[in-house]
């Protein structure tokens, strides 16, 4: 362009130097937080599909608060078909699975002393639930009419109980899971009707997700069937499995009608709700600080235009067109926003890279590097911004230069 | 942009206010190659009728044509190449970038060929006794030393038309003297026309019509 260094110094000589440092970095700023929200936002996302620690709250076992009243046998903690019904149309949850008790009286005899433990005899109670909602599939874990063998899965927690509280204190010895799973018992079943049956009750796995003493779910049918006479009763408990993303919903919703669910489970819910939360928030703020500086940008834009209304009439007089100012104006904005889109990704980079070191003593690991997506939706944005401010300067060239 | 014509041309400011001699609301052809010296008192739109004829106001009764067509009818860009190209203007306030240098001042042009030489350019200033401050901000120039910038900025253009609004306002006679030789001679060099206004005296111009408004 002729005279370009001529014409610059006559477009750009009412700036103020503060004016523009700081309009340049409010909109540093709007970028660089609708840039970080939104790489937060995929990692958080990418966690969540890889089922670490942070979001095992899939499933969420669920039962009613116990009160008073249920004490006096005045209120009731089963969960009635509608209130079920109602779980299951909340777009929280993914399925709601009931759990099935035994209605008959069975005891446990351990039919080998350990290390010279003395035989243990105890009452039992089980519990049923379908497959799809437990977190292990054991060999062994299943049950055929006529087989005398019960597989069961205990919960970790009995494990931890018997080797850190019951052992210690009665001079039992530790055991192993896998000592345990040799060990087999004497299950014996008395119904009401005084019908009897002898089982071997064996340990096949350890569930963290449900803590109870779980058999397979046809085992429980039939005794129910066999020893009961059919008897079948309301769910006490039931087990959700839920969409991560709503847990906060779920949370807010299992608080709201009285219910009650695994503590840790539902903080880890609240987290991710949370953190969903303030990552919108945060994707929010940036947006809000980008139109914020995109209008502060427009602005000084017009300012810039309006102070050199001098010259641009005199440049105009002298034979030059609109086009020469506003490839100028437009040089300025496409490296300020060029200058203002490198420098985001690059504190986009250094926040996750220390975030991620940060995150890693923690035991969470974040994929290295910045997204593409985040560089691309920069990329994007910058544009739509040029094009917004172009369209804004243009306009005001020409109506002064017309 | 020849033949220029005023078809009853009247400023709407000016409507009712000027006499029966005047040129306004009257028809009116400028030629090629003419002179032309707009004469009256101050305030009658002698610089009215220049920013008419610059496409800079528009606030007019009747029609301007330039070659037949229109003024108003030219879209920017062609206004643009018109005064880049045909229309050289010392407009009465000069218009000069006060923080840019005399000779800054004078080279920049909106068209993309040179017509003057940087010699040429210093010798026109030379002769208009301001060489020795082509580098100085114009900012720091006195309004005659000023008006001298502008004219030879003017001259140093390509144009068909050469509008001059009081050229010599703040002028002593012997620069006067220097001012319409050069004149003359980019006139003849660019074959021209030239419209001049003054308060009253024609300076020794050889004029094709005395225009009154």
């Amino acid at each position: 362009m002729k005279h370009w260094k001529l014409l610059a110094s006559l477009l750009f000589r009412h700036t103020g130097r503060w004016q523009m440092g700081f309009n340049l970095l409010g909109s540093l700023l709007g970028f660089l937080l609708v840039l970080i929200s939104l790489q937060f936002f995929l990692d958080f996302k990418s966690l969540l599909s890889e089922n670490t620690d942070l979001v095992k709250s899939q499933y969420l076992v669920v039962n009613k608060k116990v009160g008073m009243l249920n004490t006096l046998s005045l209120g009731s903690s089963v969960f009635q078909k509608n209130e079920i019904e109602e779980l299951k149309k909340q777009q929280c949850i993914e399925s709601v699975g009931e759990f099935v008790l035994n209605h008959f009286n069975a005891t446990a005899n351990m039919n080998i002393a350990i290390a010279g433990a003395q035989s243990m005899f105890m009452e039992l109670f089980f519990e049923a639930v379908d497959n799809q909602y437990l977190d292990i599939n054991p060999e062994g874990w299943n049950w055929h009419i006529g087989d005398k063998e019960i597989p069961l899965i205990l919960p970790n927690d009995f494990m931890n109980m018997y080797n850190f509280n019951y052992a210690p204190s009665h001079g039992f010895p530790q055991l192993s899971q896998a000592t345990l799973k040799w060990v087999t018992f004497d299950i014996s079943i008395r119904g009401n009707t005084g019908k009897q049956a002898h089982f071997i009750g064996k340990i096949v796995g350890f569930s963290n997700r449900i803590s109870t003493i779980l058999v397979p779910k046809n085992f429980l049918d039939f005794a129910n069937h066999e020893f009961a006479g059919g008897m079948k009763t309301k769910p006490h408990r039931l087990i959700l499995k839920a969409r991560n993303e709503k847990m906060a919903e779920l949370t807010n919703y299992i608080d709201r009608n009285g219910y009650e669910a695994n503590t840790e489970l539902m903080r880890n819910g609240k987290f991710s709700g949370f953190v969903y939360n303030a990552l919108n928030i945060l994707a929010f703020a940036g947006l809000l600080v980008i139109l914020v500086s995109l209008t502060g940008f427009i602005q000084f834009s017009q300012l810039l235009v309006s102070k050199s209304k001098y010259e641009l009439e005199t440049l105009s007089m002298l034979g030059f067109s609109t086009s020469a100012p506003i490839r100028l104006y437009t040089i300025f904005y496409l490296l300020a926003y060029c200058i203002i889109f490198i420098v985001s990704l690059l504190g986009v980079y250094l926040i996750k890279d220390y975030l991620s070191t940060w995150l890693f003593d923690k035991g969470i690991t974040l994929q290295a590097g910045v997204s593409c997506v985040v560089a691309l939706s920069g990329l994007g944005l910058m544009l739509v911004l040029l094009v917004i401010n172009f369209i804004a300067l243009r306009n005001d060239v020409q109506r002064i230069m017309a | 942009m020849f033949p220029l014509q005023l078809q009853s041309i009247i400023p709407k400011p000016l409507e009712g206010l000027y006499g029966v001699e005047s040129i306004w609301g009257k028809r009116l052809e400028l030629a090629a190659g003419s002179s032309y010296l707009i004469k009256a008192a101050s305030g009658k739109g002698k610089s009215t009728l220049l920013a008419y004829l610059m496409g800079l106001r528009s606030d007019y009764f009747g029609e301007l044509l330039l070659d037949g067509k229109p003024i108003q009818q030219f879209s920017p860009s062609e206004i643009a190449v018109l005064r880049a190209n045909e229309i050289a203007y010392l407009p009465q306030d000069l218009r000069l970038f006060v923080h840019l240098t005399a000779l800054e001042n004078i080279q920049l042009t909106g068209q993309v060929s040179e017509t003057c030489s940087k010699v040429e350019m210093l010798s026109m200033a030379a002769q208009l006794g301001i060489a020795e401050k082509m580098n100085s901000p114009c900012g720091k120039l006195s309004f005659g030393q000023q008006q001298r910038v502008a004219l030879v900025r003017a001259l140093c253009r390509p144009f068909k038309l050469l509008l001059l609004d009081e050229p010599f306002s703040h002028l002593d006679d012997d620069n006067i003297g220097i001012a319409k030789k050069l004149i003359e001679e980019a006139v003849e060099k660019n074959s021209a026309t030239l419209l001049l206004t003054s308060l009253g005296s024609n300076f020794g111009f050889q004029l094709t019509q005395i225009l009154t408004v």
